[in-house]
């Protein structure tokens, strides 16, 4: 009887042995294809083979919320049109200004000699999944290495900055949105007056915080960051991006300089495209 | 109702929530707080199973998520297989069809598979991982008992 329980025992010890030399290999297998720069095969397939079930979910609750819908925001929908409209009216005279300075500066870059700014082409994207793990700030989208799409693309979206592709399976790739807490991005001051350089990280709270700004770096409360396009990994995301709005500046207590934290202009929370540049 | 067709109907469903969860997690989250309901699904059908089908339900589930991430797949794998295979072992002498048992497995299974994984890829910004991780076990107990009742008609559900 005693024989019978210990054989139950490591009838019950061996399976576990059995998934954890798996789970272990195949975790082996993932990290020497991601040191590579290419993509895990056994994630790729098991991404690809659950991916258009999540995908009708998604459509299916998307289809349902587009019937019933104006159900729960009929009330709204008057106020949200006038506002559009204003909002449209103002953004027309802002884009035929900026078209007449677009033209003049593209007229002095040549006369100085410098490169002409090519604008990025976009691939439009659906979020198929946003935090499949709530412990990392990152989400799924609907185009893969069918599509184009390459390790370390930009994503955005029309309000700013969302994050890049670290992984790409052929019908979906994995975004890491900015703030995650292993994520950064070389930015700067909009304002003309300051362009104080330094980089944006994330934090895994909604907001991001901005370091390695010098000592006597000038930024207000209010102050527009974008993308600086400097900085080796960070260097990635091309210049000029809209990152967010500082949301607040503290004295460091160390002495070392100040804290400035940013609101990241896009609500990761309500988005349901992206667009990655090409 | 054999033990091979509940293991199967069980991973089925635990495969559907994972599905459900890959959907629209985002959608459930409370003043920044996400709930695990893949994970949740996983200790609690383990209370269903033995160790040893505990174990590769574990895997399976910790193959997806890691999948959906593409990041980390081996310490979830790893972690997974663990908390499926120790849910799975937990002495039959204790009620387990309960729903108090299933929210509770989900509150401290939860807390104890993230400890496991935060060994084997630590995070920066710890002490905000650990309030995170609380909220997340406080929420996924919640979550708990629509799962377990979810789960108990796929197992036990007769024609």
């Amino acid at each position: 009887m005693l024989r019978n329980e210990r054989n139950n025992r490591r009838g019950q010890l061996l399976p576990v042995l059995v998934c954890i030399i798996i789970g272990v290999s195949l975790g082996i297998l993932h990290n020497r294809a991601t040191q590579r720069g290419k993509s895990d095969p056994v994630v790729s397939v098991i991404r690809t083979v659950t991916r258009p079930f999540v995908g009708a979910a998604v459509g299916t609750e998307r289809w349902f919320s587009r019937q019933v819908g104006w159900l729960f925001h009929g009330r709204t929908l008057a106020r949200d049109n006038r506002l559009l409209i204003q909002q449209n009216q103002s953004l027309r005279e802002e884009v035929a200004r900026l078209q007449e300075a677009d033209i003049d500066a593209a007229r002095l870059r040549k006369q100085l000699g410098f490169q002409a700014l090519t604008p990025h082409g976009k691939i439009a994207a659906d979020i198929i999944s946003m935090h499949p793990n709530p412990n990392f700030e990152t989400m799924v989208i609907s185009r893969g290495s069918r599509d184009g799409i390459k390790q370390d693309s930009v994503v955005v979206s029309p309000l700013g900055l969302i994050g890049h592709i670290y992984d790409v399976a052929p019908t979906s790739s994995s975004v890491l949105l900015l703030t995650d807490s292993n994520s950064a991005v070389g930015a700067m001051v909009q304002r003309s007056q300051s362009r104080s350089t330094g980089v944006c990280k994330g934090n895994g709270s909604g907001v991001l915080s901005m370091a390695y700004l010098p000592r006597d770096a000038d930024v207000l409360v209010g102050d527009q960051i974008v993308s600086s396009g400097l900085g080796g990994k960070m260097g990635i995301y091309p210049k000029g991006l809209v990152i967010g709005v500082v949301s607040n500046v503290t004295a460091d207590p160390s002495g070392a300089g100040r804290r400035v934290y940013v609101r990241p202009s896009v609500d990761f929370d309500r988005l349901e495209e992206v667009y990655i540049l090409q | 109702m054999s033990s091979g067709i509940r293991t199967g109907r069980l991973a089925l469903a635990v495969l559907f929530i994972f599905v459900l969860h890959a959907a629209f997690a985002g959608l459930l989250v409370i003043y920044r707080v996400h709930p695990n309901a893949a994970l949740t699904a996983l200790l609690i059908s383990c209370l269903f199973v033995d160790a040893a089908t505990g174990a590769w339900l574990g895997l399976m589930i910790g193959l997806l998520e890691g999948s959906w991430l593409a990041s980390y797949s081996g310490s979830f794998m790893v972690t997974r297989t663990i908390a499926g295979w120790a849910v799975g072992a937990l002495e039959y002498r204790i009620f387990r069809d309960n729903p108090l048992v299933a929210m509770g497995v989900a509150v401290v299974g939860t807390l104890l598979v993230e400890c496991c994984f935060f060994l084997f890829a630590p995070q920066p910004h710890i002490l905000r991982w650990f309030f995170r991780t609380i909220w997340q076990s406080v929420y996924n107990g919640l979550l708990g008992l629509p799962i377990y009742y979810f789960l108990r008609r796929a197992a036990f559900a007769r024609r």
